[in-house]
C-alpha cells in the first residue's frame, strides 16, 4: 500500500513537471496572412465597446475604442462613461506604445497584462509564426508556441470565425480564456476575457454606431 | 441659468470626472467680459428662482488624434437643494445620483454606492455644492476664472487649482445663453482630448418626484 501511494505520488509529481504532450495529429504550418483572420480585420473603421471588468473584487466600467490605423496596427482608447480618458495605447505587430495612461493604471504589471490581453484578441502578431493545427468536424485548433507560453486559437470549422482562445503555460496551466460570441456580420458582439490565475475578468460588448 | 443652477451642475460634472477614474481651447468669436459683477448678480438672482431643472443632453467625446467621436445621450435632473440625477440612455444605460451626502452609480444592473462623508474628494465636492447654493462658487479658491462674451453666449473658463482635479482636467468652459441658462459645457483633458455636453429641451421648475433621486 505504501509503495502504491509513493508510486502514485511520484507519478503525479513527474507528470506535473513534464511539458504537455500534444496530439500526433497536429500539422505544423507557417502562419500566413489568411491563416488566422483577426475579427478586427474585417474592414470596420473602428470598434466601440461597453466594458465591464472585475479586478480583485473591484468593478470598473467604461468605453473602449479600438481603431485600426494600418495593417496589424491598432489604437486602443479606454474612457469612463463620463468621457475621461484612462488610457490610450497603440498595439502593432512588433511594439506596444503607451500614448497616455492615468497614474493609477500606469504600472508595469498592469500595462503588461493589458498588452497581452489586447494582443490575444487583436491577433495582430501571428503572421510568419510557426503553428500546429488540429482539425475536427466542428472546429480547428491552431496552437502558436511562444517563448514561455502558447496560445491556442479555436475557430469554427465552417466559417473560420474565432470562437475561443486559450493562453496556457508551456506546462499546460491555463492562464487566460477568451470567448468570442454572438457573431454578426463576421464580428463577435461579445468578447469575454477571463484570467485563470489572477482575479481579472473583462467583458466587452460591441456597440453599433 | 444662474450660479445655483450651474454650480451643482458644474461640480457634479467635475465629480463625475473624478469618480472614474477633457476641454477645448477658448473658441474664437469671444471678447473679454469686463462687467463680471452684473453676470454674477444675474446668475444669483436666477438661482433663487430655480427649484428644479430637467434637460436632455448629448455628450460628445472627441479623440482628436484619432478623429473619432464617441456620442452618448441622456437626461439630467436637478432639485433643490442639491439633488442631482445624471442618466445615460443611449447607447447604454448608466446612472449617477447624488443625494443627501450619498452617491449612487449604476451600470446596467451593477450598483456602487459611496458616502461623501468618508471620502475626502466627495467632501470637497459637497463643500463646493453648499458654497454654490450660497452663491459663492465664482469666488472660491478652487478655480482660476476668466469671463468672456459673444453675441450668443457668456463664457466662463475655469482652470482647476486643486491637485487631484488638475491631474484629470485642464480647463472647463461653461457657456450660458443670454437667459443665463447653461447651454453647453466643455471639458478639456490633459491628454488633449475634450468632451462637449450640449443641453436641450430644458424645463425649469417642473415638479420632479424625490424618487428620481432615491438612493436605497
Amino acid at each position: 500500500m505504501r509503495n502504491f501511494l509513493l508510486s502514485s505520488l511520484l507519478l503525479a509529481l513527474f507528470s506535473c513537471s513534464r511539458p504537455v504532450t500534444h496530439s500526433a495529429l497536429e500539422e505544423k504550418v507557417m502562419l500566413r496572412d489568411s491563416s488566422l483572420v483577426s475579427p478586427f480585420a474585417n474592414g470596420f473603421s473602428s470598434y466601440f465597446f461597453k466594458v465591464k471588468s472585475d479586478i480583485y473584487g473591484h468593478y470598473l466600467s467604461g468605453l473602449l475604442l479600438i481603431k485600426p490605423i494600418r495593417k496589424d496596427d491598432y489604437r486602443i482608447v479606454f474612457t469612463t462613461e463620463v468621457g475621461v480618458t484612462l488610457f490610450d495605447f497603440e498595439c502593432s505587430r512588433d511594439s506596444f506604445l503607451v500614448h497616455y495612461c492615468i497614474d493609477k493604471l500606469n504600472r508595469k504589471a498592469v500595462i503588461r497584462t493589458l498588452q497581452k490581453d489586447f494582443r490575444l484578441i487583436l491577433m495582430n502578431d501571428l503572421e510568419g509564426k510557426e503553428a500546429f493545427i488540429t482539425n475536427s468536424n466542428s472546429e480547428t485548433a491552431t496552437r502558436v508556441p511562444n517563448k514561455k507560453e502558447e496560445d491556442i486559437y479555436f475557430s469554427n470549422a465552417k466559417d473560420g470565425s474565432t470562437i475561443r482562445i486559450e493562453k496556457n503555460s508551456k506546462k499546460g496551466a491555463k492562464k487566460v480564456l477568451v470567448e468570442m460570441k454572438q457573431y454578426e456580420r463576421h464580428f463577435p458582439h461579445v468578447i469575454h476575457i477571463a484570467h485563470q490565475n489572477i482575479q481579472l475578468t473583462i467583458d466587452l460588448t460591441f456597440i453599433e454606431r | 441659468m444662474n450660479i445655483l443652477r450651474i454650480k451643482p451642475l458644474l461640480f457634479f460634472f467635475v465629480l463625475l470626472s473624478l469618480l472614474q477614474g477633457s476641454l477645448k481651447a477658448q473658441p474664437s468669436g469671444f471678447s473679454v467680459l469686463k462687467d463680471t459683477a452684473t453676470l454674477k448678480s444675474k446668475l444669483a438672482i436666477a438661482a433663487k428662482e430655480t427649484k428644479t431643472i430637467q434637460s436632455d443632453f448629448v455628450q460628445e467625446k472627441n479623440l482628436s488624434v484619432l478623429s473619432e467621436k464617441i456620442i452618448t445621450k441622456g437626461n439630467f435632473y436637478f432639485k433643490r437643494e442639491n439633488m442631482l440625477r445624471w442618466e445615460y440612455t443611449d447607447p447604454f444605460k448608466y446612472l449617477i445620483i447624488m443625494n443627501k451626502g450619498k452617491v449612487l452609480i449604476k451600470d446596467d444592473s451593477r450598483e456602487n454606492k459611496y458616502d461623501m462623508q468618508s471620502n475626502k474628494m466627495f467632501q470637497e465636492i459637497n463643500k463646493m455644492i453648499v458654497g454654490s447654493v450660497q452663491g459663492k462658487i465664482l469666488t472660491t479658491g478652487e478655480f482660476k476664472y476668466k469671463f468672456f462674451q459673444s453675441d450668443k453666449y457668456y463664457l466662463v473658463e475655469l482652470q482647476p487649482l486643486a491637485k487631484n482635479m488638475k491631474n484629470f482636467i485642464k480647463t472647463i468652459y461653461i457657456y450660458f445663453d443670454k437667459n443665463y441658462a447653461v447651454a453647453k459645457l466643455n471639458m478639456e483633458e490633459l491628454s488633449g482630448d475634450y468632451t462637449n455636453i450640449t443641453f436641450a429641451n430644458r424645463k425649469e421648475n417642473v415638479p420632479i418626484a424625490d424618487e428620481k433621486f432615491l438612493i436605497k
